[in-house]
């Protein structure tokens, strides 16, 4: 027998055993079947004992699955109950835990659904994996544009190009019958049709080009020049002069697209001669073989261009770059995928304030809660079950906050799209990744603002907790002081960026550029005007509004020619590059540039078709003492230096001055006539001029722009952030403001009693005010203490981004400090005056 | 009529061991008993499951016992009627003679 009594069952089988009972009836479970054992081992000895132990686990386990089941539906139903309750009785705490996270989770999907359009761009294409667009390096500098002749020869020369195409866009006059329109038309190669996921709706697919007189034109534009007319086979006149036939509708182009372009029209329309030019013309995109490896490829391909372009002698280096890259990458570094890491990232960080507002406020609240976990305890919960439960409460609470914010984001969408200027949509099939993201970042929320509560609550050691000896809520609050602290750390850089941001904008607007851009009107160049320029010019001229007028290459902001240039002391293969206008007399009177040295081009002098004007970064460059007079060429064009301007900004001010050079001839193709008027009367100023403009060019529509204006859409993408980063802000700080509500109205219902003694030896209102509100105007010194160093340290990244750049005064870090605690006080004085006022005896009698 | 939740047939099973086993109604005794009513082989872990059900239905108590070595040092869990269990019992015998006692002819 004693034998017998030794014997211990299978440890692993009896393992097994004691993790799948039930655990109420776990240690009268394994007795009986122990008992059970014992007499089978006395009857059938001990292998067959233990077998027969195993066979008892093997037959339970169904009884197992059922029982844990059964009870975890038991216990999940009151788990269920008690939240609800705890939601209805806590009417206020639960309104700003749901509110918080529910604007924190709106504006996460919201910037998950920017995120995802930003990534999408031209990932439609089907083969847009092996598509890469042809750049150029010249000397460190990166160009998008390409020469016209390379995409034919990298083809016929590199077995690896299966497909290229030349892309040029131009924006030109479209009519047909009495509509005309400014329309984007692009002119490519037919393996365009190949290459590109743009799907043929009528036309031949096969050769969408049939002659060089056609053209394919998207939907809507077939919609607004023929209505309901069938467009195959219509004549669409170009520019007035060129015929061409529609003989294929494509889709529109998605708006994720970097290509946009209404009109297609081969390429060959340039001449055999442009297109085998090497100057940068037009874009190139080519396909690679699916087994090429693009980065031999770019290797082999680098030098080609200065072995077949012989005229210049360039440093000119091939290169190319994946087309899902365009989008977001700047060949120079930066780009799109910024914003997209910079909102992402704050993001996170207001859904993290949210959770946070979340933690702080179940723990603050956890001394209420104590008893319920230590009675809980008492009846056997385990630790395990009140994590459970507390984790499954705030999840439940993140599901409610879901669906609020699934509608504030039905709400918000458009104006949204408004700001952004998107066009994000909110259907059922917007894909798996959204519905996804969702489901994370609702579990994200709800374990992450509920781990800390739960592993806190369930750590109560019930005798202490019924004993009445429990954590009273304010013993270890320092852990949700550091939380309040990072809170507002968060919302005071986001206040100091806004207010950097928008003063950056504010004083790009306002910079001295070097010219006046005020009242300049532009207008786009067409032959006809060209044919009669002088005719023209006199007219508009003796118009007495008018105080003078030009025609040009380009504006002096996007001054875009590139061309390689000598001077005196040097031969023309010791060139370098500049930036230059081909303009009219009168450009620089026209903007108000002002000449430092030398002399303005004069009409009268027959020789200054060949001169040069400068600006003093090219003095500075070429390292000429006495520039005027000196010997000057654009390629082979010998002229002379006649007069030096003051520096203007050539470019957007996120760039230096650079070299330009401006030369008075008619040769280079004048895009556009800027026309100054005075200031008076401009409504009619304009519709006398658009009068003259009908006179000369009946065809063409007075398409006018100020140039103030299109100075501004330079910055379009800097004031989209700076205003998307103002309503982040905004909500970063209604968040956390929530928060601290919360907190104050729970720290003043813990101190009634106290309050209320205080107010019975005489304690006066704002005394009780200021004692409520020192706490968190500490931690928010505190916070501002680590925003300033880190809000610095961000701007002063952001702010390199631009040669021109707006001071961080201390005022800015003072005034969001200072807005920081106006808000907190306002939050915080309510609960605070609240408690003050509330009659002392109610205070003292309330246990 | 049916004021009273009438058992199942199971239950009435476990129920009728109980109230049989007297004092000595636990585990292996009930699982034993139940087997030979029933002439099915019982796992422990379904005893378990419906001994669990029954005492949420209030229809049995539980009371625990000395620990003995041949348990391994486990105390064993002794299930008695309650009350509520005995009426459940006495109920549903009842409502089952009723059903026979109309029944004259003999069911052949």
């Amino acid at each position: 027998m004693m034998h017998v009594e030794k014997k211990r069952p299978p440890i692993i089988a009896a393992w097994l055993l004691r993790h799948l009972a039930f655990q109420e009836d776990e240690s009268s479970l394994m007795g009986d079947i122990e008992e059970d054992y014992r007499d089978a081992l006395t009857k059938w000895g001990a292998f067959k004992a233990a077998c027969w132990y195993w066979l008892q686990i093997v037959l339970s386990i169904p009884a197992f699955c059922k029982s844990y089941v059964y009870w975890s539906s038991v216990m999940f139903k009151n788990y269920l109950k008690t939240a609800l309750r705890i939601v209805k009785k806590h009417k206020s705490f639960s309104f700003i835990n749901i509110a918080g996270l529910a604007v924190g989770m709106a504006c996460c999907v919201l910037i998950l659904m920017w995120v995802q359009d930003e990534l999408s761009y031209d990932r439609f294409h089907a083969n847009h994996k092996q598509l890469y667009r042809t750049i150029l390096n010249h000397e460190g500098q990166w160009y998008t544009a390409s020469p016209w002749a390379l995409a034919p020869i990298l083809k016929e020369e590199y077995p690896e190009v299966t497909l290229c195409t030349r892309y040029a866009g131009r924006n030109l006059l479209c009519a047909y019958q009495e509509r005309s329109y400014y329309e984007p038309v692009a002119f490519v190669d037919p393996d365009f049709f190949e290459m590109f996921t743009f799907p043929l709706i009528k036309g031949n697919s096969e050769s969408p080009f049939p002659t060089n007189n056609s053209a394919v034109i998207t939907e809507r534009t077939a919609k607004k020049y023929f209505g309901n007319e069938d467009p195959i086979g219509k004549v669409l006149k170009i520019n007035n002069d060129t015929e061409l036939f529609v003989t294929g509708i494509i889709k529109d182009v998605p708006t994720n697209s970097h290509m946009n372009f209404d009109i297609l029209a081969p390429v060959q329309l340039f001449g055999e001669e442009t297109l085998t030019d090497w100057s940068l013309g037009s874009s190139a995109y080519i396909m690679l073989h699916e087994n090429a490896s693009p980065d031999v490829f770019r290797e082999k391909i680098s030098g080609v261009i200065m072995k077949y372009d012989t005229r210049t002698k360039a440093k000119n280096i091939a290169d190319i770059q994946p087309l899902s890259r365009i989008h977001l990458y700047d060949l120079r570094g930066g780009g799109n995928i910024v914003y997209v890491y910079i909102f992402s990232t704050i993001a996170a960080f207001i859904l993290l304030i949210a959770c946070i507002n979340f933690m702080n406020l179940a723990t603050a609240r956890g001394g209420m809660r104590a008893k319920e976990v230590g009675m809980r305890k008492v009846v056997g919960a385990r630790r395990s079950n009140v994590i459970k439960q507390f984790l499954g409460e705030s999840l439940l609470l993140s599901v409610i906050a879901l669906c609020v914010a699934i509608g504030l984001v039905v709400l918000l969408l458009k104006p949204f799209n408004t700001i952004a200027e998107k066009n994000l949509t909110l259907d059922p099939g917007m894909g798996l990744s959204i519905l996804l993201g969702l489901l994370g970042i609702t579990i994200f929320t709800g374990i992450i603002s509920g781990s800390y509560p739960a592993l806190f609550l369930s750590s109560f050691q019930a005798v202490r907790v019924i004993k009445g000896n429990y954590f009273k809520g304010s013993q270890k609050p320092l852990l949700r002081k550091g939380l309040v602290v990072f809170q507002f750390t968060i919302a005071i850089v986001l206040i100091i960026g806004t207010v950097i941001i928008y003063k950056q904008l504010n004083y790009i607007r306002n910079k001295e550029l070097g010219f006046n851009r005020n009242q300049v009107i532009s207008l786009r160049m067409n032959n006809d005007i060209r044919a009669n320029m002088s005719a023209f010019k006199d007219e508009i001229k003796r118009y007495p509004s008018v105080i003078n007028m030009t025609s040009a290459t380009s504006q002096p902001t996007q001054v875009g020619n590139i061309n390689p240039v000598y001077w005196e002391g040097r031969g023309p293969d010791q060139y370098e590059t500049m930036r230059f206008v081909a303009m009219d007399v009168d450009y620089i009177k026209t903007f108000e540039m002002e000449v430092v040295d030398g002399r303005d081009f004069s009409e009268d002098l027959q020789t200054d078709t060949q001169n040069y004007i400068v600006n003093e970064e090219a003095v500075k460059f070429m390292g000429l003492k006495n520039p005027v007079g000196k010997l000057f060429s654009i390629w082979d064009r010998e002229g002379q230096i006649i007069g030096v301007v003051k520096n203007f900004h050539s470019r957007s001010l996120h760039n230096d001055f650079e070299p330009v050079v401006l030369t008075m001839t008619q040769n280079w193709g004048h895009n556009f006539v800027f026309i100054r008027i005075r200031p008076e009367y401009t409504s009619r100023t304009l519709s006398d001029l658009e009068g003259i403009w009908k006179k000369f060019v009946p065809d063409y529509p007075f398409n006018y722009q100020f140039l103030d204006e299109s100075f501004e859409a330079l910055y379009r993408a800097d004031r989209r952030t700076g205003i998307l980063f103002k309503y982040f802000t905004i909500l970063a700080i209604f968040i956390s403001c929530l928060g601290i509500f919360g907190l104050a109205a729970f720290t003043s219902e813990q101190r009634t009693k106290e309050i209320g003694v205080r107010k019975v030896l005489g304690a006066s209102i704002p005394h009780i005010t200021t004692l409520i509100s020192k706490e968190f105007m500490i931690l928010l010194t505190l916070a501002n203490g680590i925003a300033w160093p880190a809000a610095f340290f961000l701007m002063h990244k952001m702010l390199s981004n631009y040669a021109y750049r707006t001071e961080m005064s201390f005022w800015i870090f003072l005034l969001a400090g200072g807005l920081a605690y106006a808000v907190a006080l306002m939050t915080v004085s309510y609960q605070a005056i609240k408690a003050a006022r509330t009659d002392p005896v109610n205070a003292l009698r309330y246990e | 009529m049916r004021e009273m939740n009438l058992l199942s047939r199971w239950e009435e099973v476990y129920l009728l061991s109980i109230w049989e086993l007297k004092d000595n109604a636990y585990g292996v005794t009930i699982k034993k008993k139940v087997s030979k009513k029933t002439g099915k082989i019982l796992s422990y872990g379904g005893l378990y499951f419906v001994l669990a059900q029954l005492a949420k239905k209030g229809l049995v108590a539980k009371s625990t016992g000395e620990p003995t070595h041949k348990r391994g040092g486990r105390r064993k869990h002794y299930y008695s009627l309650t009350q509520k269990g005995k009426r459940a019992l006495q109920a549903t015998h009842e409502y089952q003679k009723s059903l026979w006692d109309n029944v004259t002819e003999p069911i052949t």
